[in-house]
This record gives structure tokens, C-alpha cells and sequence, in this order.
């Protein structure tokens, strides 16, 4: 039997579920789908330019592993760029290090630093109804 | 107050500070923004001079979300294209009258 796989630690939530390719009219063909902690890589790597060893310190992997979810994003992201096919950023093996929840009125996202005392309006806009993040995002993720 | 939030939190040209108390709005420079390392701790530093309790910018870094999570310092992605500063404020007056307990916040 294969050993479990250890969660991977996510900073920050996604602010979308994908993308579509613009510009193509031929026959939509199966969607590529980025997982969380895949995403968090490019993220880390790509847009922070972070090393792979801060990358891995952070997401609270080895090299060798962080090594393997980058390579595999980078290939996904190059099929789905070639074929036009469509990106959906959703599952994985993943756990968020701070509490994210998400304002269905203003759209606006916010982190809660004390996790004990549970919102009950958004800081932005005052709107009583909210997604918590963590909750979503892991059910999406199992 | 015409000018729109900022897309990287640390690199902002300026820093809006509210006081909820007075209703003062106190505009500082990032003297921080133009460095090429740990300008998120920096300024988080520096803003927590203001004991600022809240930051709202369209994105926040790694490292200046751990820094903010350790000094318990709220924070806001806003990212809604024409984000024009005073309109977000005229959501957070509403908001801070409707939970009765204002706070300072950026």
C-alpha cells in the first residue's frame, strides 16, 4: 500500500476557478485541471520568484517534491496553452495556514486573525453572507 | 481620493490610514516601495506604528501574510477593477457603523 500523501500548505486562496481559451472555435476538448497545490507553485516560484527551497519551506515540502508539483504544472499549463484547452484549478492535497473568508455581496476576501471569534460581517462592505474559504477550498480539494 | 487601491500591497506608492475614532485620513509615502527585499515586513513595520488593524490592498505576498498573521493585522483583497479609494471608504463607514465597534484600518 502507498503511503498517504502529506497535505501541502497553501497561502493563499485562488480569486478564480480557471480559464477558457480566447479565440478558439474548434471542439472543446477535455479541460486540464491545475490542482491547488500546483497553482500555489507557479505562484510562489513564477510570480514571487521565490527558490524552490523558500518555495518548499513554505508549502512545507521537500525540494525533490516541490521540484515534482512544479514540473507537473508547467506541463499541464503547456498542453492546455497548445491544445486551447481549458484550465480548472480545483482539487489537490492541500491545507490553508490562516483562516480566508470570502464576501458573497462586495466580493472582497479577507483573512481572520483570531480564529476562535468567527466573523459575522464583512469588514468591507458589512454584508452578512460569506464563504469560508478553508472549508470550500479542502472539500474541493478531498 | 480619486486614486485606485493598489494591486501589490507592498509596493504602494502611498498608504491611506484611517482613524475610525476621529475620521481622519492620513495619506504616508511607502518609503519602502522601490526595495528589492522583504518590503512587506518593512512596511508592515512601519504601519504598525499607526496601530493599523486592518491593511486593504488587490494582493498581499507570502511573506507579508505570515508578517501580518503574527502581528494580527486583518487583511482585505479587494480586486475589483475600478477600485477607487473613495468609494471603499464610504463601504468601510458603513460597515464599521453597522458592527458598533470601529477600528483603525488602512
Amino acid at each position: 500500500m502507498s503511503r498517504p500523501k502529506q497535505k501541502r500548505k497553501i497561502i493563499t486562496p485562488p480569486k478564480f476557478m480557471g480559464y477558457k481559451p480566447f479565440g478558439f472555435y474548434g471542439e472543446e476538448s477535455e479541460p486540464v485541471i491545475l490542482v491547488l497545490e500546483e497553482l500555489e507553485s507557479i505562484r510562489l516560484m513564477d510570480y514571487e520568484n521565490l527558490t524552490q527551497s523558500e518555495a518548499a519551506g513554505i508549502m512545507e515540502v521537500s525540494r525533490p517534491t516541490l521540484t515534482r508539483i512544479y514540473d507537473s504544472a508547467r506541463q499541464k499549463l503547456a498542453a492546455a496553452f497548445t491544445e486551447a484547452r481549458t484550465i480548472r484549478i480545483e482539487g489537490g492535497s492541500v491545507f490553508f495556514d490562516k483562516d480566508w473568508y470570502h464576501c458573497l455581496y462586495c466580493n472582497s476576501t479577507f483573512s481572520n486573525p483570531i480564529k476562535e471569534n468567527q466573523p459575522d460581517i464583512c469588514p468591507v462592505c458589512g454584508g452578512n453572507k460569506m464563504d469560508h474559504l478553508n472549508n470550500s477550498l479542502n472539500h474541493q480539494a478531498q | 481620493m480619486e486614486a485606485t487601491l493598489s494591486t501589490v500591497f507592498a509596493r504602494s506608492e502611498y498608504f491611506a490610514v484611517w482613524d475610525t475614532e476621529t475620521n481622519d485620513i492620513r495619506f504616508e509615502s511607502n518609503p519602502f516601495k522601490k526595495l528589492d527585499e522583504h518590503v512587506g515586513d518593512k512596511v508592515l513595520g512601519f504601519l504598525s506604528d499607526y496601530k493599523v488593524s486592518r491593511v486593504i490592498a488587490g494582493s498581499f505576498g507570502t511573506l507579508v501574510q505570515n508578517r501580518a498573521q503574527e502581528l494580527n493585522i486583518q487583511m482585505i483583497v479587494f480586486d475589483q477593477g475600478d477600485n477607487k479609494l473613495t468609494d471603499i471608504l464610504d463601504l468601510l463607514r458603513h460597515s464599521s457603523n453597522l458592527s458598533g465597534t470601529p477600528k483603525r484600518k488602512n
